[in-house]
């Protein structure tokens, strides 16, 4: 079963690459890919480039070093993600004290600073607590504090405020931009909600069915997007500058990868859709400005 | 047929402990055909004003009044015949379905005491499927084989088959992607306009709301801080909280504009803060605002608010351009964010 086919996705320090797309469309599945989490079984081909080394290419020992240290992860679900019976302290100091090899005391005192970096009020006292002790909103700062703790140069945020109050929310956006530009880091931001990768992503790929359908600066995919699957997930939301207009639903949904349909995944849900959408498979193709698109019709394209 | 609730506040009990009072005389009413949003943070106590408006909790003070007589307190009774046509629709529709039996005889199950023949009450079944775009055949199949979406359905076309005239939705569109989400707020609308249907819609997500929503209730620790017509509070906030709940909402324009972040996070209800409860948090607040509550008034026609610096008779300003008057020096912000947030969960003092 293929659920990802084909991504490239270019990340550089301080800035923010988004990935946006819907549940099971491989926006996890690709990270996992990169970080050596994917379970026994699975295969993945291509490369993925980092400070050049090949991390696809790399031993089960070599990435172990890595993850954690020059990779941070933020993952979706702090009340997983966090060990409900060690205190935030130690979770923080375990694995400073793992990768960077320093003695308690540094690894105390560097724990401190990053609560203290995260906003976390009282961070001496903090140390000591659990995670049951924090709301949601404090566990993803804590969770956020743990990936930066040795000092990554990228940090891959999966679904970062999904699940979070708006205002909670704000408050998780505000502080990943001022981490990503203090420590000059390299961000992957995937998320489905395009309102949070307008607020911080610079660079938008937008993944349908483990594919690319649309990538570019996050200011004109979400502005004037060019393919029908972007256009449609904007339609869908509500837009507080035009609260009259009707939310126009995506028609039909997305199935399981093995009853994904040939040709262009999205041609069944999609409006612009021609005959031969069935059968060809769409290219990835540069239109300029950073811009590329995988649609033969090409409904928003300039001659149409 | 309407929902009124007068004055209403719930405690929940702790052995050993001062009770957590999690509603604080709130005061609503829903008319038929209107969607009233209710929106506010996890904590402020939206879910537990719904469920004391279905009589799933009891009020520890004031009235729910369904039509004009009490809404009974269910406990392990079953709803009282001429209180049927008051439904609930739970937040999570993986608990709320029953996960061994087929969608059909769940939606069956509500209509027992309808009093309808086992003919009429098949026919409304399927009626109701079709009403929430789900095919007749859903009624023989079982809960997982549906998405989250479609299950969302299922449990409000379970509530719908009754024919109520007030729905309770807690955070029906919660955890759906985009085109569901969008899917189902067109459906409840049409259900209100087409079908009479008054409904109280739990959210916290306030853009959705302003799409679906006629009226809004704004609910920040167990109080009303803020109602009005959807439009009206929208474009106008009068209460600094509903203010910072619309700034924070993330706008998908490709403008990278960060979001207006909001200090610190809601206080505990067992200990809330003096004065007006938002006044921590509050960029606005002045010494008055510490030391009194200020009282839910009406400021315009159908719109009020609980905030003292909106008074009845006054322009209508946001709070940053109201004057202050008499309501003493400006409280100066706790350095840095987060001040309130902290450890301990429900501690008592």
């Amino acid at each position: 079963m293929r659920v990802v086919d084909g991504i490239d996705l270019d990340v550089t320090a301080g800035r923010v690459a988004g990935v946006a797309g819907e549940s099971g469309s491989g926006k996890t599945v690709s990270m996992m890919a990169i970080l050596g989490l994917l379970p026994p079984g699975s295969v993945v081909s291509g490369e993925a480039c980092f400070r050049g080394d090949d991390l696809l290419a790399a031993s089960d020992e070599q990435i172990a070093k890595r993850r954690g240290k020059d990779i941070g992860l933020v993952m979706q679900d702090p009340h997983s993600s966090l060990h409900p019976m060690l205190s935030v302290g130690q979770q923080l100091t375990d694995h400073v004290k793992y990768h960077l090899k320093v003695g308690n005391r540094e690894a105390r005192e560097r724990a401190i600073d990053l609560l203290r970096q995260v906003r976390i009020p009282d961070p001496e006292g903090s140390f000591h607590a659990h995670p049951h002790h924090f709301s949601g909103g404090m566990r993803q700062r804590i969770a956020i504090a743990i990936a930066l703790a040795c000092g990554p140069s990228l940090l891959i945020a999966d679904e970062p405020t999904t699940g979070l109050d708006v205002t909670v929310q704000a408050g998780i956006l505000h502080l990943l931009h001022d981490l990503g530009e203090l420590h000059n880091l390299g961000i992957i931001l995937i998320t489905h909600d395009l309102g949070v990768m307008s607020a911080l992503a610079d660079s938008l790929t937008v993944l349908y069915a483990g594919r690319v359908v649309e990538a570019g600066p996050t200011s004109t995919v979400l502005g004037a997007p060019r393919h029908p699957y972007t256009a449609a997930l904007l339609a869908a939301l509500p837009n507080p500058a035009r609260p009259e207009a009707r939310l126009l639903p995506i028609p039909g949904h997305l199935g399981p990868p093995d009853r994904w349909p040939a040709g262009c995944t999205f041609h069944p849900r999609c409006l612009y859709a021609e005959s031969r959408c069935s059968q060809v498979v769409p290219e990835l193709r540069s239109v300029g400005g950073g811009r590329l698109h995988a649609c033969l019709v090409d409904p928003f394209g300039p001659q149409s | 047929m309407s929902l009124e609730l007068v004055d209403v506040s719930v405690q929940f009990h702790r052995s050993g402990r001062t009770p957590v009072p999690a509603v604080v005389g709130v005061s609503l009413h829903v008319d038929p055909s209107c969607i009233l949003g209710l929106v506010g943070e996890s904590g402020s106590g939206k879910s537990s004003l719904g469920r004391a408006a279905v009589g799933v909790y009891r009020p520890s003070h004031g009235q729910v009044l369904f039509n004009g007589e009490p809404v009974r307190h269910l406990g392990a009774l079953a709803r009282p015949r001429n209180q049927i046509g008051l439904q609930m629709v739970f937040q999570n529709p993986f608990e709320s379905l029953n996960p061994r039996r087929r969608i059909g005889s769940q939606i069956l199950d509500g209509m027992t005491r309808s009093g309808m023949s086992r003919k009429a009450r098949l026919k409304r079944m399927t009626e109701s499927l079709e009403q929430l775009g789900l095919p007749a055949r859903a009624a023989g199949r079982y809960p997982h084989q549906f998405s989250g979406g479609q299950r969302q359905r299922i449990a409000i076309a379970r509530a719908l088959a009754v024919a109520p005239s007030i729905m309770v939705l807690d955070e029906p569109l919660a955890s759906l992607d985009a085109s569901a989400q969008a899917q189902l707020a067109n459906t409840l609308r049409v259900l209100a306009d087409d079908q009479h249907v008054g409904m109280l819609l739990i959210s916290h997500d306030l853009a959705i709301v302003r799409h679906v929503a006629d009226q809004l209730a704004v609910m920040y620790l167990a109080t009303i801080v803020e109602s009005g017509p959807t439009a009206d509070v929208w474009s106008l906030p009068l209460h600094p909280y509903t203010e910072a709940l619309i700034g924070a909402i993330p706008t998908a324009d490709g403008k990278g504009q960060l979001p207006i972040a909001l200090t610190g996070e809601v206080g505990d209800p067992a200990a809330p803060p003096s004065g007006c409860r938002f006044h921590p948090r509050c960029p606005y607040a002045r010494e008055k605002c510490v030391r009194e509550t200020p009282p839910l008034l009406d400021i315009a026609p159908g719109r009020k608010v609980a905030c003292w610096l909106h008074r009845p008779g006054r322009t209508l300003r946001p709070p940053a351009e109201q004057d202050p008057g008499d309501l003493g020096a400006p409280i100066s912000l706790p350095h840095g964010q987060d001040v309130l947030a902290h450890t301990g969960g429900l501690t008592t003092t």
